[in-house]
């Protein structure tokens, strides 16, 4: 069974002066424990289509199903198994973080001694202890998104929609939530749809993505098939002791193009990994010594950006 | 069900014992209310053809059960839009019922609270026990309790619906009962078509209801006990159908977001 199954799902925001379409019949598979990415610039309808899942928006039309149930009629099944983070959260500003999961876990309908031990466990696990007496208006912001976070786990859920979740998070901070969340799918079989503007977060964190522009889902599959599809090389930058008799590269497996740029050399292949011992080898018997090496892999914000410019045409 | 109606007391508990403000509506108000317009009946006392001053202290307790009440359902919103934070509420498993049932028994606890504390000090002050009343002030104080309960849903309704503009209507609804309800003084003394409007108001009703069993005025109790609660039933089941509706409404338009 599916976690999401979405067909020809479409929102259209009506006022008596405007409408706008968020969602153009959109449809999407998302299989159990995962983490799905669901990548789109600004208004693309990623937030959108969350919110139609989380049953806080209903759809103008089309049909969506999460854990197997309907969206329309029966939201208080999928309400009570799923959770939902967003970035940059706010909380009631004059209760601690333990009052304010408290009340939530008495929303999902959680007893006083299963609130206490998942409260517990929550504030442990998030390193949230040296701030758990804090008002949330006295909090930073990496710490408010912790609350949030811990509030969208606080009912055990089968399926988490994280919205941004690592949103003004440090480095640090960001990297502990991204294994947590990791460890969440692995350990306790949950499954994840993520949507966020870091692209680097998207890539390490997501078996599968979608990619979603003006309403509609433009590409979808693996990031590494997104990226292969597109074509984008690897990209081999060399600084040598001499850039003479470099024709051998040419020659090599899945060769693109090279120049020479600034101090090196810069050549693109189909797959660096494939050839990088061959060309160092090649090097070595022409006595080229490399003073310097750097490997550029095709990321996911190239190919983003050349989908999403193709599909604004 | 008891966890999810109970989450809603406790956030209107928490909520209340952390602010000044919001705990005055329960004690301070009420109390400031009874002393400023008790002494000034006081004053007026010898020139009224009545008990003036037993004639507003009813007029007073009645008028803070409804204020009490309609606060606590509105504010129960109020709390989600002004910390910005409306849709984990709506994201949780409680329903709209839950919430409403818990905000009422917030207002209910509250009122209580509030007329017990006003009850004895206008005993203690004014030599006046309205607990004479007997069971009359229990069934004339629920009506106007199901009253401030069914107007603050339809004030809340509105703000779903309509936005955040509309939270001015929380202040100003308890204005135009004050002055409508014949809280400080007889609704024969209103103009016409004012004294149209007090009918429709349950508050009317229970005020002189109490005033009646009070030994105040003469009053047909009975018929004024049965119009508040018809009213206030009326009222309830009105306002109960279009928050439900506007709840609905609010998801498509996605106003649940909006705070």
């Amino acid at each position: 069974m599916p976690a999401i199954e979405i067909e020809n799902l479409s929102k259209t925001y009506r006022t008596k002066k405007i409408r706008i379409e968020a969602l153009k019949q959109i449809n999407l598979r998302i299989d159990e424990n995962q983490v799905f990415g669901l990548l789109g610039p600004n208004g693309a309808g990623k937030t959108t289509t969350i919110n139609i899942l989380s049953t806080i928006l209903t759809p103008t039309s089309g049909k969506a199903t999460v854990l197997g149930f309907n969206v329309a009629n029966q939201e208080k099944e999928i309400r009570k198994r799923v959770g939902v983070c967003y970035g940059a959260s706010r909380f009631y500003w004059n209760f601690d973080v333990y009052e304010n999961l408290n009340f939530y876990g008495m929303l999902y309908g959680m007893n006083k001694e299963k609130r206490k031990k998942k409260i517990g466990e929550l504030v442990e696990r998030l390193n949230m202890k040296s701030f758990s007496k804090l008002r949330i208006s006295d909090m930073s912001t990496g710490m408010r998104q912790k609350v949030a976070i811990a509030k969208s786990l606080i009912n055990d859920p089968e399926l988490i929609f994280l919205d941004e979740p690592t949103i003004g998070l440090d480095v640090e901070v960001a990297r502990e939530v991204r294994k947590y969340m990791k460890e969440l799918v692995k350990e306790k079989g949950v499954t994840i749809l993520l949507t966020s503007h870091n692209m680097r977060e998207i890539e390490i964190m997501c078996e599968n993505i979608a990619l979603i522009n003006k309403g509609r889902i433009i590409r979808e599959g693996k990031p590494n098939e997104i990226k292969s599809r597109l074509n984008f090389p690897d990209r081999i930058f060399l600084r040598l002791s001499s850039y003479k008799d470099l024709d051998f590269i040419k020659s090599l497996a899945g060769f693109k193009s090279m120049r020479l740029k600034g101090d090196g050399l810069t050549a693109d292949f189909e797959s660096a990994e494939e050839i990088i011992s061959k060309l160092m080898d090649e090097m070595k018997s022409r006595n080229i010594k490399v003073l310097d090496l750097e490997i550029k892999k095709a990321d996911l914000e190239e190919a983003f950006l050349k989908i999403v410019g193709d599909s604004n045409v | 069900m008891f966890e999810t109606v109970m989450a809603h007391i406790y956030k209107q508990y928490k909520k209340n014992i952390k602010s000044p403000s919001d705990l005055s509506w329960i004690v301070l108000y009420p109390l400031v209310g009874l002393l400023s317009l008790g002494i000034f009946a006081l004053f007026v006392q010898s020139e009224a053809q009545m008990n003036f001053l037993h004639f507003v202290v009813v007029g007073v307790i009645v008028w803070y059960v409804y204020a009490i009440s309609q606060k606590a359902i509105t504010y129960g919103l109020s709390y989600d839009i002004w910390d910005e934070c409306l849709r984990h509420t709506f994201l949780g498993k409680s329903t709209d019922e839950d919430t409403i049932l818990g905000n009422s028994l917030f207002g209910l606890i509250t009122s209580a609270i509030a007329v017990l504390i006003l009850a004895g000090v206008s005993q203690l002050l004014f030599s006046f026990n309205i607990m004479i009343a007997g069971m009359t002030l229990v069934v004339a104080l629920i009506a106007v309790f199901i009253f401030g309960i069914s107007i603050g849903l339809m004030i809340n309704s509105l703000i779903l619906t309509k936005g955040y503009d509309w939270m001015s209507l929380i202040w100003m609804t308890t204005g135009i009962i004050m002055i409508v309800s014949g809280v400080y003084y007889p609704v024969e003394v209103l103009p016409n078509p004012i004294r149209m409007v007090s009918y429709l108001f349950p508050t009317t009703y229970s005020i002189t209801a109490i005033r009646g069993a009070a030994g105040i005025l003469s009053a047909n109790i009975g018929l004024n006990l049965v119009y508040a609660m018809v009213s206030s039933a009326a009222y309830l089941l009105i306002s109960f159908l279009i928050y439900k509706k506007s709840v609905r409404k609010a998801r498509e338009t996605g106003a649940l977001l909006w705070f």
